[in-house]
């Protein structure tokens, strides 16, 4: 699989460190309980199809990117630096 | 010196640049283009933010990744990092990296085989140019490419893991049936 770095271009997945699904958002930690904390780190929605995941360009850039990945084809749609996702 | 490297024929000629000053620099946040005009300031370089040597003078900086480059100075003094440190102070950190990579300089013929042969990117001119970086992996170790011409690259990896990339490069080679010609700065 190759992977479309913003930075370095298209790259062989094993430079790359998986991380898993982008979508959860850290919770404030002064503001929220337990479960919203349980609900951040634990459940994961196992989606067939198109999601955004964080994996680290480990042996490249060093940077962290958020990837579309179809998760049954492995067709990836694109690709961007994570600090400048759309959260 | 490096621009006294023979001409290899049909070969690999390699080469440690001894003489070079490193250093890492990483812009602070938000600060990618106060550094870009503080390096226009100071050295006249237009600082790219992307996988591309800037430079053409003695110091040149290497994109590395998102505001963050590896900056060379050929035959820097033992301070340099430190002055760089100070030329830029307040808008990247520096890092002396003088001792951290060694670089070695591939040049010949079978330079561009012999690293794509290692590499999973393609340096292939139209793909990497002259001027062009990648920060890869060679044999699963860590190796920033630098097409510094045609028929020439540099190859910086950690000092640490020079050795294992030496083993990598003559037995590569041996194996392509290349000849290998290793030229020592000292003559
Ligand atoms: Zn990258």
């Amino acid at each position: 699989m190759r992977i479309p770095c913003p930075y370095c271009g298209e790259r062989d997945a094993h430079e790359f460190v998986y991380r898993g699904d982008a979508a959860p958002q850290r919770p404030d930690g002064a503001e929220a309980n337990e479960a919203a904390f349980a609900d951040y780190v634990y459940p994961r929605a196992n989606v067939a199809g198109a999601m955004h995941e964080h994996w680290y360009h480990a042996q490249g850039c060093r940077t962290w990117i958020v990837v579309e990945r179809d998760t049954r084809s492995h067709a990836i749609a694109g690709a961007t630096l994570a600090r400048e996702a759309k959260r | 010196m490096v621009g006294a490297l023979p001409a290899a024929g049909g070969g690999l000629a390699v080469s440690e640049r001894g003489d070079l000053g490193i250093a890492t620099i990483m812009a602070r946040a938000s600060s990618t283009a106060a550094l870009a005009q503080r390096v226009a300031e100071r050295f006249g370089i237009a600082l790219i933010d992307g996988p591309i040597l800037s430079g053409a003078g003695a110091v040149r900086f290497a994109g590395t990744g998102p505001g963050s480059w590896l900056s060379f100075c050929e035959g820097a003094d033992p301070f340099w990092a430190c002055s760089m440190a100070v030329q830029l102070d307040g808008v990247a950190s520096v890092f002396d990296q003088s001792s951290g990579y060694a670089v070695l300089r591939l040049g010949g013929a079978e330079a561009m085989p012999m690293l794509q042969s290692g590499a999973f990117i393609d340096l292939h001119a139209d793909a990497f140019p002259v001027g062009a970086v990648a920060v890869t992996v060679i044999a699963h170790v860590g190796a920033i490419l630098i097409r510094v011409g045609e028929a020439q690259f540099d190859v910086a990896v950690f000092r640490s893991f020079a050795g294992s990339f030496w083993h990598w490069l003559a037995t590569s080679a041996a194996a392509r049936g290349v000849p290998l010609h290793r030229f020592s700065e000292d003559g």
